[in-house]
């Protein structure tokens, strides 16, 4: 597994601990009929995001065919900023939850700026079997 | 592909077609007239989405991440069993308690959604600590 997925799958895991986390004080929550409904776009971005398309992105470049040598996964300094920027918006649009909404738009241009990245370094890697 | 990533993508399935069923009741029934049915928005996306998504991450991530030794290669798979009873208790107790919490103010629906989110989120902890050895960079 290259380190820059390691990386992103921990990272993943670390979202899917926290996100859980949060799911279960909400749950907990609407047992005692006193719901912190405030935190639950938090649990939404660190389940969604953080966990489900962050580990997808991980694996995604470590299993992808590789391109045209048997080792070249292509250049891994992009991911590893897209990996930082995607994580820097995660924590934005989680933080914008405490009255602070500018920084859900924030958040929101940080991530969809790694997701054009991730689909620019992995779009030559999907390609049909004997191609190279 | 081992007996417990069977299991885990197994019960994503019934989870799967459970979720997508439950959807189309609610989309077909007048909620209005099925009280229970619209407490059951946060069930059917919660079983699609860690009944079945992460259940499927789950399972073949327990399969195909790399091994951890040749002796060992996937670990203690306890933790692995604990995370698979824990998601699917905790699942269906909460497939329980939300229309009962719903429909009433007795304390038991409530005990049964605290046991969920217990048993929920040490199904999350066991898998966390059973995958995290395995995935390592060159």
């Amino acid at each position: 597994m290259p380190s820059v997925s390691s990386f992103l799958i921990r990272t993943a895991l670390v979202h899917l601990v926290l996100g859980f986390t949060i799911g279960a004080i909400l749950l907990v929550g609407k047992a005692v009929h006193h719901v912190p409904f405030q935190y639950l776009p938090i649990h939404i971005e660190l389940l969604l995001v953080g966990f489900v398309i962050q580990l997808t992105l991980g694996v995604a470049f470590w299993m992808f065919p590789r391109l045209t040598t048997i080792t070249d996964r292509g250049r891994t300094k992009p991911i590893f900023a897209a990996y930082a920027v995607l994580n820097v918006g995660i924590l934005c649009c989680c933080l914008s939850v405490f009255e602070l909404p500018l920084l859900l738009g924030f958040g929101r241009a940080m991530e969809v700026v790694a997701m054009v990245a991730f689909v620019l370094n992995l779009w030559p890697r999907i390609y049909a079997f004997g191609r190279y | 592909m081992p007996c417990l990533t069977r299991y885990f993508i197994k019960a994503g399935l019934l989870y799967f077609g459970g979720g997508l069923a439950l959807v189309f009741l609610s989309n077909l029934l007048a909620l209005d007239e099925y009280p229970w049915l619209a407490s059951a928005t946060p069930v059917y996306f919660h079983m699609i989405m860690v009944g079945w998504i992460t259940q499927i991450i789950m399972g073949v991530s327990f399969w195909m991440f790399p091994a951890l030794a040749r002796d060992n290669p996937r670990g203690n798979e306890r933790l692995g069993w604990l995370a698979w009873a824990g998601i699917n208790l905790g699942m269906m107790a909460r497939m329980v308690g939300e229309p009962l919490s719903a429909s009433g103010t007795s304390v038991f629906p409530g005990l049964v959604l605290i046991l969920s989110a217990l048993l929920q989120w040490l199904g999350g902890l066991a898998y966390v600590v059973l995958i995290w050895p395995r995935v390592k960079g060159k």
